[in-house]
This record gives structure tokens, sequence and C-alpha cells, in this order.
């Protein structure tokens, strides 16, 4: 049951970032194609802007490694 | 390395002027201070500017748009005939252009004629074929027969009107006369067939038209025909037309094929010839003397003064000058990398142009970005896969662009198979199942941790370079804020660095002091430099460390999704389904390699890496030169 309750956290640390990242990202990712067609010159900041909310996942990620590693 | 520029400023004689200028774009170095500016119209341009307008428009009538494929000694050839175009040149270019014009625009509109008239025998025979049975039985009685467009006409009510009428003049006739089909196309529309004797053709049509009803007749030539004439003969033009266009359309391509790339040259050579004019008209006279100033790359000040001396000897003076420090936001900027490095300049493109006194990242990405990219992927396997493709880039796609794609896969290649080396991955655990590859370093789906503080700790350097880089660049230009800034974050991270080393009792407790002072003396400066917007963006930085790790996650699930392929054939034997599923998701865990591997180590690049010393804001280093038909993009 403990080890059940640990992987769920360690899903929970990953999956609920990675949803508000796609989510993000979604957002991002239309308004800068929009951009992009517009103004080329734009592509490196929308690539920037595009990979910001990743850092929410990784984050995650080393939390439910961490997670795993300590308790399971 | 951004290169040195020099301002030349040059004087010669008006009667020299074109001569010169026609020099000039020969050397193609000289960036004009003010660039010729399209839309001022001057007369001698104007003629040149309508036929280059005539030139585009008939290479977009032809569909032609393979510039490379202008053959550069047609264009050199040519190139001395329209050196100086006078009235005939200009006149005859023109007819010329004007007959082969009309000419190709007669073939375009009979394709398109031809095409527009299968589309309506199509459409007309769609609808016929619905009232076949009708029309044979009916016409068979000898019985006359009309389509109608019944849109909102009541069918019954208006046969029964028809009936009448016919009883009326026929009291002897039956029911059976007025016979009648209705249909809805599938595109929603209601066609009425109906049948009656010849003789009360104009009765019919008086009662169909008053309810709004209007014939449906067949197109063209066949309009006036009886339906059974007219449908072999439209099922004959629906074979022979096709036949036609086929034939217009070999001789398009055949005249595309030896005509565009010739009038292709034209619009290269009057589009440059325009260029020059508008140099010629913008430069400053003053009587017999002209002016023109712009910037060279210093390494190519000596070729252009002996080029121009060598020509035009005493009757040109040439005056060079360093940029002052107030003119360097105007000073272009012109990138010269090692070979090697040059094809990474492509992540500059996407950025705004690095300004003059900035400083040129490419050889740092150079460095890096294959080095994370490898970092991620860790497969041999995959790191070949991944070379040939880059060699096939760089080999069989003629485009600059993607050539130089080929060469960063090829770098990225590399240190795949390095770090896969050190992982002992070839196509995840394939290499150890058949070759008994062991890990050089360790076995990165078993040990995350070790892997994880190791990405960190790169991350970490990488972005402490990016603060030196920031410094460098802060007292390059005397932004002292920057500089200011940037050591106060550079003593921060050393701080950080005693202090966890401390921790680990790797060093003596004494250097805590020394820590300490650290921190105090960085935060100091990063206050003095970047006030509390500075403090915030320290703490940023360390969430850019944390970012690193990014390159252990993504690895780490690449050689997991490896296995997980290899496992296919594990619980289903060496099948055909087995072995189909684990190239398939080899081939999914490829692309996801490479996708995943490029964009995050480019987003280490931009982000964590360049947002720290990066100013853009320059200006792109744009040489008076002539067009290369090669590197043409469409405006």
């Amino acid at each position: 049951m403990e080890k059940a309750l640990i992987a769920l956290a360690a899903a929970l640390a990953v999956g609920l970032p990675a949803i508000a990242t796609a989510y993000a990202q979604a957002r991002i990712g239309s308004v800068g194609a929009g951009t992009i067609a517009e103004k080329p010159e734009t592509g490196g900041i929308i690539i920037i802007l595009e990979a910001l909310p990743e850092t929410m996942v990784i984050l995650g990620f080393v939390v439910a490694v961490m997670l795993i590693l300590q308790f399971a | 390395m951004i290169r040195d520029m020099v301002l030349l400023g040059l004087w010669g004689l008006v009667r020299d002027r074109s001569r010169i200028i026609e020099k000039l774009h020969d050397l193609g170095v000289l960036h004009l201070q003010e660039e010729p500016v399209e839309y001022v119209s001057t007369e001698a341009a104007a003629d040149l500017k309508l036929l280059r307008g005539k030139a585009l428009g008939l290479l977009e009538s032809l569909g032609w748009n393979e510039w490379s494929s202008i053959p550069r000694k047609a264009l050199e050839e040519k190139r001395s005939v329209l050196s100086s175009p006078d009235e005939a040149i200009i006149d005859g270019i023109r007819d010329s252009l004007d007959s082969f014009s009309t000419r190709v625009t007669e073939r375009i509109r009979l394709r398109e004629a031809l095409g527009s008239r299968i589309n309506s025998i199509k459409g007309a025979l769609r609808t016929v074929r619905h009232f076949d049975s009708f029309i044979s039985e009916n016409s068979g009685k000898g019985l006359e027969i009309t389509l109608w467009w019944a849109q909102r006409a009541d069918v019954a009510d208006l046969a029964a009107r028809i009936r009448k009428m016919i009883r009326e003049h026929d009291p002897l006739g039956s029911d059976d006369k007025t016979p009648y089909h209705l249909i809805v196309s599938p595109g929603g529309e209601r066609i009425l067939a109906i049948a009656y004797p010849s003789e009360f053709r104009k009765g019919v049509s008086a009662i169909l038209s008053s309810r709004e009803c209007l014939p449906w007749i067949l197109p063209g030539e066949y309009e006036t025909m009886s339906f059974q004439d007219a449908v072999p003969l439209m099922e004959t033009a629906l074979e022979d037309l096709p036949r036609r266009i086929g034939e217009i359309e070999r001789n398009l391509m055949k005249t595309r094929q030896e005509w565009g790339p010739k009038i292709g040259a034209l619009y290269v050579l009057l589009d440059e010839k325009i260029e020059e004019i508008l140099v010629e008209t913008g430069s400053d006279t003053r009587g017999e003397i002209f002016r023109l100033s712009g910037w060279v790359p210093s390494d190519e000040k000596d070729r252009l003064e002996t080029e121009l001396r060598g020509e035009f000897r005493e009757r040109i003076l040439l005056r060079w000058r360093d940029p002052h420090p107030g003119e360097w936001s105007e000073v272009p900027t012109s990138l010269s990398n090692p070979e090697y490095f040059r094809p990474f300049e492509l992540f500059l493109r996407l950025m705004p142009v690095v300004s003059y006194k900035g400083l040129d990242p490419t050889i740092l990405i150079g460095i890096f970005f294959p080095f994370f990219g490898g970092c991620m992927i860790g497969d041999m396997g995959y790191g070949l896969v991944i070379g040939a493709l880059g060699l096939w880039f760089r080999k069989k796609v003629g485009r600059p662009m993607l050539n130089d794609v080929g060469s960063i896969l090829l770098f990225i290649a590399a240190w795949s198979i390095l770090w896969g080396v050190a992982y002992g991955e070839a196509f995840g655990d394939l290499g150890h199942r058949f070759l008994h590859l062991e890990p050089l370093w360790l076995e990165r789906s078993q040990v995350v941790i070790p892997v994880m503080i190791f990405t960190i700790s790169l991350g970490f350097a990488h972005v402490l370079l990016g603060f030196i880089m920031g410094m460098i660049q802060g007292l390059r230009t005397g932004h002292r804020h920057l500089w200011l800034e940037r050591l106060g974050n550079i003593l921060i991270f050393m701080a950080l660095l005693s202090g966890m080393v401390l921790v680990k009792g790797w060093l003596p407790g004494q250097f805590f002091t020394i820590s300490v002072t650290l921190l105090v003396l960085g935060l100091a400066l990063l206050l003095a430099g970047g006030g509390m917007g500075g403090l915030v963006e320290a703490l940023g930085s360390v969430g850019n460390v944390l970012s690193y790790v990014r390159i252990a996650a993504i690895g780490l699930s690449s050689a997991i999704l490896a296995m997980v392929a290899n496992s296919f054939v594990d619980s289903m034997g060496v099948t055909f389904v087995g072995i189909f599923m684990a190239l398939t998701i080899h081939l999914l865990n490829f692309v996801l390699a490479i996708a995943g591997s490029s964009l995050h180590s480019a987003r280490l690049q931009y982000v964590e890496f360049l947002g720290k010393f990066y100013s853009g804001g320059g200006t792109r280093y744009k040489p008076f030169s002539r067009r290369k038909p090669e590197l043409w993009k469409k405006h």
C-alpha cells in the first residue's frame, strides 16, 4: 500500500506539471506560429517561449525520482 | 567571430561613376551606408523595372522557380550585354518578352478553358445519367424532353397544369403523355425532367417559367442537341479533352525547362542593373565629383583597394577609418567562423542579429549543442543512423541550409556514438546482448542519480560560462551595470559551489569564511549592477542550472524506450510481429531522440546560455554584390 502511494505521488509529480505544460505550450504554440508567419526572425524567441513551460515537467521528474529513490 | 569593419569613403569622377559602381558590384564587399531605396523612381530605372516586372510575371505564368538551375557561366556572359543597356536593347527585350508572354498566356488560357469544359461536361453527364431510363423510354414514344431547375416549384401542381393544358388542346390524349421525373442532386438542387408532345413546347415553357423554373441546358455546342445525340458526343469529348490538355502541359513543361533559366537569368541581371542605377542616383554628386561610403570588412580592405586602384588609378580617392563608439549600432555585423563551426551560424539566424560589439556565440554553440544532444541520445546505433542521415543531407540535398543541417547532424552523431560508448548502448541493450558491450562509465537506465548530478554540473559550468561571457560583453561595451551584475552572479555561483564542497567535507572548514565572503561580495555587486531585478534573475539562474537535468531525463526515457522495443522480440520471439513491433518502437524512439535532443539542446543554448550575454539589435552585413541564384529567396 505504501509503495503504491509513493508511486502515485511520483506519477502526480510528473503528470500534473505535464498537463500544465501541455496547456501552456498549446497556447504559446498557436500564437507563436502566427507570430513566426508574420515575422520569421522571431523564431528563436518563440522557441524560447515555447520551451519555457517544460521546466515544470523537468522539475516534476526530479521530484518523482527523488520520491522513488528515497522512499520506495 | 565578428569581423572588424572599416568605413570606406570613396570619391570619384562622375564620368567613371557607372564603371566604379559596376566594379564595386563585382567585388561584392561594400555594405552601403545608405541602402538603395527601391521605391524611389528614377527615369533610368523605370524601363528596366518594367522589364523586370514582365520577366517575373512570365516566370510566374510558367510556374518556374528553379533559380539554382541558372548556369553561372550564362549569367556572366549575358551580364556584359546588360552592362550598358541602350534604348534598342531595352526595346528588343521588351518586344521578345511581350511576344513570348502572349504565346504562353494563350496556351495557359486554352488549358484552363479545356479544363473548365471538362468540368462542365462531367457535371452535365452526371445530371443526365440520372434520367437515362426516363429519356430513353419517353423519346421512344416520340415525346420531347426538357430539364428544368425547379427549386421552389410544386412539381405535382405543375404537372397537373401541363396535363390540363394538353387535354384542353387534345381531349383524346391520355395522361401518360406528360410524365415527369424529379431528382435532388448531391448539391441539393432539384432538377425536373418532363416529357410532352413537341407541339406544346411553348405552353409547357410558359407554365414552368411562371413558377420560377429555369431551363436546364447542356453546355456549349451541345445546347441545341437532343440528350440522346449529345451524350455520346460528350463522352467522346471527355476522352479527347484530357489528351489535348496533356499536350499543352507537355508543351508548357518544355517551354518552362528551356526558357525558365534564360528568363530567370534575365530577371537576375535586370535586378542587378536596377540596383546599380539606384546606387548611382543615390550617390552624393557635386559637380564632376561623386561620393559613396559604406562598411567593408577590414580583411577585405586591401583587396578592394588594390582592385579599385588597379582600374581607376589616381582618378579615385579612397579614405578609411575605424568606427567610433557612437557608430557601433550602425556598423553591420559579419560573422567569420572556422569552417567546421560555420553551420552553427544557423542558430543565430533565428535570433535578432548580434550587435557589432557583441560576442558571437557560434563556436560555443558548436561545442555545446552537439555535446548535449549526443548526451541525450547516447546510443551508438542511433548515432550511426544519424551520421548516415547527416551525410545524406550533405551529399544529396543541394540547398545550403539543409547542407548545414547535415553538418550539425554529423556533429550530433559523433557525440551520440561517444556517449553511447560511455553508456554501453547500441540500439538500447542490443549491443550488450549480441556484442557484449559494457558501459565505459555507467548504465544510465539503471543508475539515474549520478547522471542527474553530472548534467546539473554541466549546467552549472555552462551557465557560469554564460555569466563570464556576459561580463566580458559588459567590459567590451563599457556597460558598468552589466559587468557588475554578471560578476556578482559569478561570485554567488562560486560561493554556492564552495558551499556544496564544504558540506560534502571535501574542503577544510576554514574555507567557509571564503564562501561567505564570496556570497556577500557577489550580492553587493549584483545589487549594484542590476538592483532588485538582478537579485530575482540570480534566483532564476539556479532554476536555469536545474533545467539541465532534462539531459538526463530525456536520455533516460530514450534508453528505456529502446529497451522496451527490444523486449518485444523477447516476449513475441523472433517472429515477424515481434521484429516489426521492435523496429516500429525503435523508429519512434529515433524520431523522438532526434527531435527531442535537438529542441531541448537548442533551448538550453537559447534560454540558459545566450540569455546571459547575447546582445542583438545589430544590422546584418549585406554587401552590394551580384545576385547568387542558388541562394535566391523569393521576396
